[in-house]
């Protein structure tokens, strides 16, 4: 075997690997009607890093978040954690999971309860018990309601109580699908600082699912985004901004200087938006690349406008993830890219944005004409 | 000590979620005890003259307490998943315990011992209804409970294969229900009428052989382990051995098949 085939990435938490799930009914004369959730997904989710898995309804999601917790088995494929097998389950890492929104706990036991038996099933140590349970109470400021039914608490409670579960026992690799689906804003707030806390100071590895595009950007290292049991693109958020910025630029200046120039843009694509205060206008200009703005600003310079401000315009994380999506259901594929220069090499595309250096990614169209006329 | 610490985990959480709502314990006791009225009314008519004797009333008593070990053994882990999976929290329990079947034994132990005290409470109350005491010396007591925790384990693999249906079909609560009554047939099955051959078919039945070898204790007064009755004893050991281990390899085998097809969470 290669000596290399054996080194093992350590800083690499999970990794899985052509993993494919085909739920088949129960009965082998229906394997026919088999569906399949996963299609030789491929997945590294660094060690200390915040993955947020994005997709529609149905994309595989919750099925890659349940094999990494061993609760489904893959139909075939590879995963591991700190380079060692995961289906073994003496070298799985301790993980602790939220997979049903609050529904992960006894609601007729108290948040105390709860955290005592959970506890004694990880195998903990009473006063271990004793100690993390009010340390997580008191962080999840749950401690004047430690001993209440949890079915008497608010749902921002339960879902704290049933993180604060998750959390026993210090597990390496924390799980959460939704974790602030249905909160109010104060809750997802605290849930939101203390992944973030988990992540920063602990050292710990979250994969978490989401549909709150606000919620992905604020606090994911990476986002991986899964389509059809496939994994479209994996990268960081501010990659994937960047490499979607379209070359749009914000400018706001007088209504008067506008008016005064507003004849030398007649060829250009703008949007006018008039503004409350002082007499100003917000222009948005659509350009083609980034290199038009230069013109702009020269003609703005030359007729001497002073503006007040000047931005250039950044997709949210919910317009690239949607134009990552359109994009492949007109039969893109996205490919991970090791060396920014093969950029200089991919395939003319005309629908992906012009090229970014911080892009870690190229796309190839399967069928560029068919994107033309798109 | 791990083993030991589970047990009083699962003692913990069985009895806080037993007596939280205590009005559910306490009409639970009641209608065991209603049901076990009903039945022996129902079984005076069906006798002539309408007379029974002190002998039928203590069998009678024997076989119905017999009936609810071997209900609570019987529903008790498709109930708990269907439960747990319709809440959640079964695949929370996983991710904390992958070694499930073995947490399942420990339950089983624990709701022994508290049916135990269910059990202890239903028979006062019909002793003092019925004004008939069943009279056991120490020998006879331990004796009896030997017989019915080796019967039990029986059962338990039955209940095993109902839990294993459950963790892939989630709801089987129906046929829970009606295998209550095949057991209750057996548990009533008057086993010393039938002829040699039949009897030595009854080996293979769950259940018979415990109810006759209780019986034999609590109301003839004999000892198991006399040369008669050891044979008999020695059966319903095996008996129980076989439907234990067939009933947790059927479990293992629904579990890993329901971990194949995603099913420990549906409901």
């Amino acid at each position: 075997m290669n000596a290399n085939a054996n080194k093992v990435n350590k800083s690499i938490a999970i990794s899985l690997k052509d993993v494919c799930k085909t739920y088949y009914p129960l009965f082998p004369w229906q394997k026919s009607r088999g569906v399949t959730a996963l299609r030789g997904l491929n997945l590294e989710v660094e060690r200390g890093t915040i993955q947020t898995l994005l997709g529609p309804n149905g994309a595989g999601k919750t099925t890659t978040v349940k094999i990494i917790a061993g609760l489904i088995l893959p139909t075939s494929g590879q995963i591991t954690f700190y380079g060692n097998d995961g289906v073994r389950l003496r070298e799985r890492p301790r993980i602790g999971a939220v997979l049903e929104g609050t529904r992960n706990i006894y609601f007729r036991l108290s948040p105390l309860e709860n955290l005592y038996y959970f506890g004694e099933l990880k195998g903990l140590s009473t006063v271990e018990i004793r100690r993390q349970s009010k340390e997580l109470l008191e962080e999840f400021r749950l401690a004047d309601r430690a001993r209440s039914s949890v079915q008497t608490l608010s749902r921002g409670m339960q879902q704290k109580v049933a993180i604060s579960v998750a959390l026993l026992g210090d597990p390496e690799i924390l799980l959460l699908d939704e974790p602030t689906l249905g909160l109010d804003v104060e809750s997802a707030l605290l849930i939101r600082n203390k992944l973030k806390t988990l992540v920063n100071k602990k050292g710990k590895t979250i994969v978490l699912t989401t549909h709150q595009m606000d919620l992905a950007a604020s606090i994911s290292d990476s986002v991986a985004i899964i389509q059809e049991g496939a994994l479209l693109v994996q990268d960081s958020t501010v990659n994937l901004i960047d490499y979607f910025k379209r070359a749009d630029f914000e400018l706001e200046l007088s209504r008067s200087d506008w008016e005064r120039v507003v004849g030398d843009f007649y060829s250009t694509r703008f949007t006018l938006e008039e503004m409350s205060e002082n007499d100003l206008v917000k222009v948005t200009f659509h350009l083609k690349n980034t290199q038009e703005f230069y013109v702009i600003a020269y003609r703005l310079a030359e007729a001497k406008i002073a503006f007040r401000s000047l931005r250039q315009v950044s997709p949210t994380l919910e317009e690239v993830f949607l134009e990552i999506t359109r994009l492949h259901k007109r039969g893109a594929t996205f490919i991970e890219r090791a060396d920014t220069n093969e950029k200089e090499n991919a395939p003319a595309s005309t629908s992906m944005p012009e090229a970014v250096d911080k892009s870690a990614l190229r796309q190839e169209t399967k069928n560029s004409t068919e994107d033309k006329k798109g | 000590m791990a083993f030991l610490k589970l047990v009083r985990a699962e003692f913990v959480r069985t009895f806080l979620l037993t007596f939280r709502y205590p009005l559910e314990f306490v009409s639970g006791l009641l209608l065991m005890y209603l049901f076990f009225f009903g039945l022996f009314i129902g079984a005076r008519t069906l006798v002539a003259g309408g007379t029974i004797i002190s002998f039928s009333l203590s069998s009678f008593i024997v076989s119905y307490l017999m009936w609810f070990f071997v209900i609570s053994a019987l529903n008790r882990y498709s109930y708990s998943i269907e439960v747990e999976a319709q809440q959640g929290i079964l695949e929370q329990i996983y991710l904390n315990f992958p070694r499930y079947l073995f947490l399942q034994y420990i339950r089983a132990i624990v709701d022994f011992i508290l049916g135990v005290v269910f059990v202890s409470l239903l028979l006062t109350m019909i002793s003092f209804t019925t004004g008939h005491f069943l009279t056991l010396d120490f020998e006879a007591s331990w004796q009896a409970i030997l017989v019915v925790v080796v019967s039990i384990i029986g059962i338990n693999g039955f209940g095993l294969i109902f839990g294993g249906l459950a963790l892939m079909f989630k709801r089987i609560g129906q046929v829970g229900s009606l295998m209550q009554f095949v057991f209750f047939l057996l548990s009533y099955l008057p086993t010393e009428q039938f002829s040699r051959n039949v009897q030595f078919g009854l080996y293979f039945l769950p259940l018979t052989q415990g109810v006759k070898l209780l019986k034999l204790i609590v109301i003839q007064g004999e000892n198991i382990f006399s040369q008669t009755n050891l044979s008999l004893f020695g059966g319903l050991i095996l008996n129980s051995a076989a439907y234990f281990c067939i009933g947790s390899l059927f479990f293992l085998l629904c579990e890993r098949k329901a971990k194949i097809d995603g099913r420990l969470s549906q409901y």
